[in-house]
């Protein structure tokens, strides 16, 4: 697709979300009836109306999820890490293949060693992060990057902020620090 | 499996005609799933990432557990169900879109474990949310946001008393007040008033189902022909 920016959520619900190089929403200057939404969303997740979403620091970030994590993003997020390293202000950068068949493909292709090197961790395929399962989630008062479907509140932990983007702009981010445009690493 | 589930499976255990109890405003929009079944609460988040778990073993414990208590453990008094008047609520009133997001049966199985909600009322539904109710014979019914919130004030200015809500007839009763009427999905409607399972209502479909499936068989045989080494 041409003339559409990489997008990432800022607020609560995947509807809530712009262009890398757009603003966060000012709910004063809102449509009437998202108003309300705004607010509260803006509220929860700590940003400010009116900043670019480019350069929001991060805490962790997460390549993960049933919906994601398929061979071909796993492909393209190690095209963006190669020879890079994950950000030291990002104190949890998870990779987890979205089935153990994603996994096994993607150690046969050398994938996992290109993780490791930049300092992410490998995981066992499993929800994990995606919904704060089997332990597995975003410590409270965190921001967290990642390219699962679903950015509620709570969802990936008690008083988390969830920003969704697809693979490489998390994988981007990670190497940033913060929210990064994929484009500037290709 | 927790008995309260199994016993929902057995034929007939969807069975749902009417309901009489205390309706519990809950009147925000966009709730998502993760709210009455959330897969971390601070029971699992505390004890440490090698013994979190999806499945507790009292699912009502867990039941909308990230606002029904503060960080500290007491209750939340602003959570309807902390409330002296909807302590027994059994029908909760909810506003746009409730139930969207993840498919998780618990956001059903969790409040009805926890306080026996068999009614949802509000504007509209999470599509899994709404199939899920029917398996469990929750009845979801909804309203336009001018009656929703008439049933809502109704609720809160008749603390304890209790209303019916009949998928027979179609009406809410509200003691002191008009019915209001409703309309259900025809087959949904047949389903939970005679209680059937999925396959109770594909039975009588069956010798249909046989006949297209020959008739298209015939059509595109290839369709049912084993792929090759080559496929």
């Amino acid at each position: 697709m041409t003339g559409v920016d990489p997008q990432v959520t800022w607020g609560v619900n995947p509807e809530q979300a712009i262009g890398i190089n757009d603003r966060i929403p000012d709910p004063a200057t809102s449509p009437a009836d998202k108003r309300e939404a705004y607010e509260q969303a803006i509220e929860y997740s700590h940003l400010t109306p009116g900043a670019p979403i480019l350069g929001t620091p991060l805490d962790e970030a997460f390549i993960g999820s049933c919906a994601e994590s398929r061979i071909s993003d796993m492909r393209a997020a190690a095209e963006v890490v190669r020879g890079r390293r994950v950000a030291d202000n990002v104190t949890s950068a998870w990779v987890v293949p979205g089935s153990n068949t994603v996994k096994a493909q993607a150690e046969a292709e050398g994938l996992h060693r290109i993780f490791l090197e930049a300092g992410f961790e490998w995981r066992e395929a499993s929800c994990s992060k995606c919904y704060g399962s089997n332990g597995d989630y975003v410590e409270p008062g965190k921001r967290c990057i990642s390219n699962s479907n679903r950015n509620y509140i709570g969802r990936q932990g008690r008083d988390t902020n969830t920003m969704l983007a697809s693979s490489t702009t998390v994988a981007a981010s990670a190497i940033a620090g913060s929210v990064a445009d994929v484009r500037n690493f290709l | 499996m927790p008995r309260q589930e199994s016993i929902r499976r057995e034929r007939g255990g969807n069975r749902f005609v009417r309901h009489t109890g205390i309706a519990a405003p809950y009147m925000l929009d966009n709730v998502s799933t993760d709210i009455p079944s959330p897969a971390l609460t601070d029971l699992t988040q505390g004890l440490g990432r090698d013994r979190g778990t999806a499945q507790p073993a009292d699912p009502g414990a867990t039941a909308f557990a990230n606002v029904r208590y503060l960080a500290d453990g007491s209750e939340n008094p602003d959570f309807p169900f902390n409330q002296e008047a909807f302590r027994r609520a059994s029908i909760m009133i909810v506003g746009l879109n409730y139930g969207t997001g993840s498919s998780r049966t618990g956001a059903i199985t969790r409040p009805l474990a926890a306080w026996g909600v068999q009614v949802y009322i509000g504007e509209s539904f999470g599509p899994i949310f709404l199939t899920n109710a029917v398996q469990y014979g929750v009845l979801t019914v909804e309203l336009p946001r001018p009656q929703l919130e008439a049933v809502a004030q109704w609720a809160r200015d008749n603390n304890g008393v209790e209303m019916t809500v009949d998928l027979e007839r179609e009406i809410i009763v509200m003691p002191g007040a008009a019915p209001i009427s409703f309309q259900t999905d025809p087959r949904v409607r047949t389903k939970l008033m005679n209680g059937m399972h999925d396959l109770e209502e594909i039975e009588p479909h069956l010798p249909e189902a046989e006949t297209k499936r020959a008739e298209h068989m015939r059509a595109r045989p290839w369709v049912y022909q084993p792929r090759g080494p080559s496929d």
